[in-house]
């Protein structure tokens, strides 16, 4: 589940054009959603082996060639359905976390009179 | 003052500290060994490498080499190992805090080399439940002089208890966490002891040496302590040494024992044709083998190349497999053994009677023929079995002498043999092959029949009967007497007795049983030489034995059930029985 949301979190920010990982974890801080760098790496390498991600090496100014992630088709395709999931969840949770407010409250106004 | 060395990181040159670089290399360790199951981890690997490489190299705009610090701060970014796993992944720690949500630490009982008078058990129990260990000492000695029970258990505790050897284990064994920087702290502490012992030492001598003129008592004192260490220290050695000296016999009984059985598989599988029939007691044979004895072989084995070694990582899946192997040769065993009990059912017997050419002198002189066992056949179960290339030689012939009612002599032979049903006992029965020489006066019986090679072994015998007319003599040769197991009853037991007839010694029949005619060698039992005219009553014995002998008499053609509880208890002795002479053949 959890991991679902990160994977989600990763190809949303891939899908916004092509991206080099500490781009990725500025990013992910940037939005307040620390996560340690360890980890990303190897989900990295897990999506990219599952034929969701590509990448290319650029040339950069200070050193060694980077890796550039951007998302396959397929890819393309599965964050869709990520993203349709997550909405339904989110939705899902929304409601329920609404509704039950709503009857906290009302039994508090019960209470009250 | 530090030491800094160039490393090449991800085709980088950093300069990084010593002991920076120790840091890292053990970091990136503990990665590799994070990562060695996963699909990919090379890529892994080396994008990690080249981020710290990417981190490093900011780093170094502002200062001349990595240090420690530096390495720890890029450590706490990436992630201690134990933080990688799935579950914790957007558990939301921020990097450079060190997780508070880890898991108990698991904690593990070892044997603490450490902490130790033999072989560190009471050691590792008491790191285990945090208790002094002298505790547990006292429950085991206690337990020795409750009839050595507590020396079994410490034996069999000690092959349990893995031995913790490394800083990680020790730690596991105390219960905490394991990881970098508890390792580290555990070796700083052994250090520590170390130097402290030293120190210790080095003080002692000091004191030795200023206090020698000064204190006498004192210096008595510690050498008594001495005397009383070096006590121990020599009680615990013989004890050690005893204990590998077991291990080592052990060793080479099993050796020896190996050997032996792969010897001996000449002589197993003739063996094993002659008495397993049909598939599935085939099918189930080896795994019976096999597993049975196989198993505690190798356990033993591997536990003793543990212990030499000095290796004690047992693995579990290990274990369970060989355990579960042992328990299916288990099973086969008793399935084969229930099978070929199965084939002992049914009792059949085949009596065949002919005159014997009557003795020119009145006297029959009964011999051992010419062993009729091929040269070259392997011999089995003290020699009753022998076994050659296509005949079998059983060794399992008796005799017995009884009162002829004409006046002639006669041999009745009786044959017999098991199976699962009458027919097929009366089949084996039919292959029995016993032929006897008559010539004159002398008669040769041969010590043993013969069957086919490809027939089963299923409990035959042959019962040799001579009936001698009253007035008759008869003489047993010794040759016979040695060879032959002498009857005493057909029908209840089959069990040796040649107390009843001595060898070599004349007999006549009389209307009351048999006579010696010769002096007594050192019997009194028979009164015949006092009263030779006039036989008195005849010893309580000879006659039960002859009452017995009469009331089965006519029997012709006969079979009979055993019964049922004798039936899986004979299959299981006489696979025991193979069993006991296969390790006695073997050793």
């Amino acid at each position: 589940m959890r991991k679902g949301v990160l994977e989600f979190c990763i190809l949303s920010i891939i899908k916004q054009g092509e991206v080099y990982p500490s781009d990725i974890i500025e990013k992910m801080k940037a939005a307040r959603l620390n996560i340690l760098e360890g980890t990303l790496y190897p989900l990295l390498t897990r999506l990219k082996n599952a034929e969701f991600l590509t990448y290319r090496w650029v040339e950069s100014s200070s050193g060694p060639p980077r890796k550039y992630f951007s998302l396959t088709e397929k890819g393309a395709a599965f964050y869709k359905e990520l993203a349709d999931t997550w909405n339904e969840l989110a939705n899902a949770v929304n409601q329920l976390t609404q509704n039950t407010t709503s009857n906290h409250e009302s039994s508090i106004n019960l209470n009250q009179q | 003052m530090k030491k800094i060395i160039n490393i090449n990181l991800s085709g980088r040159l950093i300069p990084i500290e010593d002991a920076a670089y120790e840091v890292l290399k053990n970091y990136l360790d503990s990665l590799k060994r994070h990562f060695a199951n996963e699909e990919g981890k090379d890529e892994i690997l080396s994008d990690i490498e080249s981020r710290i490489a990417e981190l490093f190299q900011d780093k170094l705009k502002n200062s001349h080499c990595i240090t420690e610090e530096a390495v720890n701060a890029v450590i706490a970014s990436m992630g201690r190992p134990e933080q990688l796993d799935d579950d914790q992944i957007l558990e939301g720690i921020p990097a450079g805090t060190a997780p508070n949500t880890m898991a108990r630490p698991r904690k593990r009982l070892y044997r603490d080399p450490d902490d130790c008078i033999l072989g560190g058990v009471c050691g590792g129990i008491g790191a285990y439940f945090n208790v002094d260990p002298i505790v547990f000492r006292l429950i085991f000695a206690l337990l020795f002089f409750g009839a050595g029970t507590g020396l079994l258990l410490y034996i069999i505790l000690w092959i349990a208890m893995p031995k913790a050897i490394t800083a990680a284990e020790k730690l596991e064994m105390r219960g905490e966490r394991v990881d970098l920087n508890n390792i580290k702290n555990a070796v700083k502490e052994e250090m520590n002891t170390v130097k402290s012992k030293i120190e210790n030492v080095g003080q002692d001598m000091r004191n030795f040496s200023q206090g020698r003129g000064r204190d006498l008592a004192r210096e008595l004192g510690d050498f008594v302590r001495d005397l009383l260490e070096g006590l121990g220290r020599i009680l615990v050695f013989i004890f050690k040494g005893f204990f590998y000296f077991l291990a080592a016999v052990i060793l080479f009984a099993v050796v020896v024992a190996g050997i032996a059985i792969a010897a001996s598989a000449a002589v197993v599988l003739p063996l094993k044709d002659l008495l397993l029939a049909g598939f599935w007691q085939n099918f189930l044979f080896w795994p019976a083998i096999i597993f049975l004895i196989g198993i505690p072989i190798t356990a033993c084995l591997v536990f003793l190349i543990r212990r030499l070694t000095r290796m004690n990582r047992s693995n579990r899946y290990v274990n369970q497999i060989l355990i579960s192997l042992w328990i299916l040769g288990l099973v086969s065993a008793i399935c084969l053994a229930v099978s070929v009990g199965k084939d002992f059912k049914i009792a059949y017997r085949q009596e065949t009677t002919s005159l014997l050419q009557q003795p020119s002198k009145g006297k029959l002189l009964i011999k051992k023929a010419e062993s009729n066992i091929e040269l070259g056949a392997v011999p089995l179960f003290d020699d009753v079995l022998s076994v050659s290339e296509d005949t079998a030689t059983i060794n399992n012939v008796r005799l017995d002498i009884e009162r002829s009612n004409s006046d002639s002599f006669s041999i009745q032979i009786l044959k017999s043999a098991k199976g699962q049903t009458v027919s097929k006992a009366k089949e084996l029965v039919e292959t029995i092959e016993y032929r006897y020489i008559q010539d004159d006066s002398v008669l040769y019986l041969p010590s043993s029949f013969s069957i086919p090679r490809n027939s089963k072994f299923r409990d035959q015998k042959v019962l040799v009967r001579i009936r001698v007319p009253a007035g008759r003599k008869i003489e047993i040769d010794p040759s016979i007497a040695r060879h032959f197991r002498w009857k005493k009853d057909w029908s209840i037991d089959w069990d040796y007795d040649n107390n009843d007839w001595e060898g070599g010694v004349n007999y006549e029949m009389t209307d009351h049983g048999l006579y010696r005619t010769d002096p007594p060698t050192n019997r009194t039992e028979l009164q015949a030489p006092e009263q030779p005219a006039a036989p008195p009553a005849p010893a309580p014995r000879t006659r039960k034995h002859l009452h017995h002998v009469h009331r089965e008499k006519n029997d012709t053609d006969s079979y009979g059930t055993e019964s049922e509880s004798s039936v899986g208890s004979e299959g299981l002795s006489l696979l025991f029985e193979s069993l006991f002479a296969l390790i006695k053949s073997a050793l």
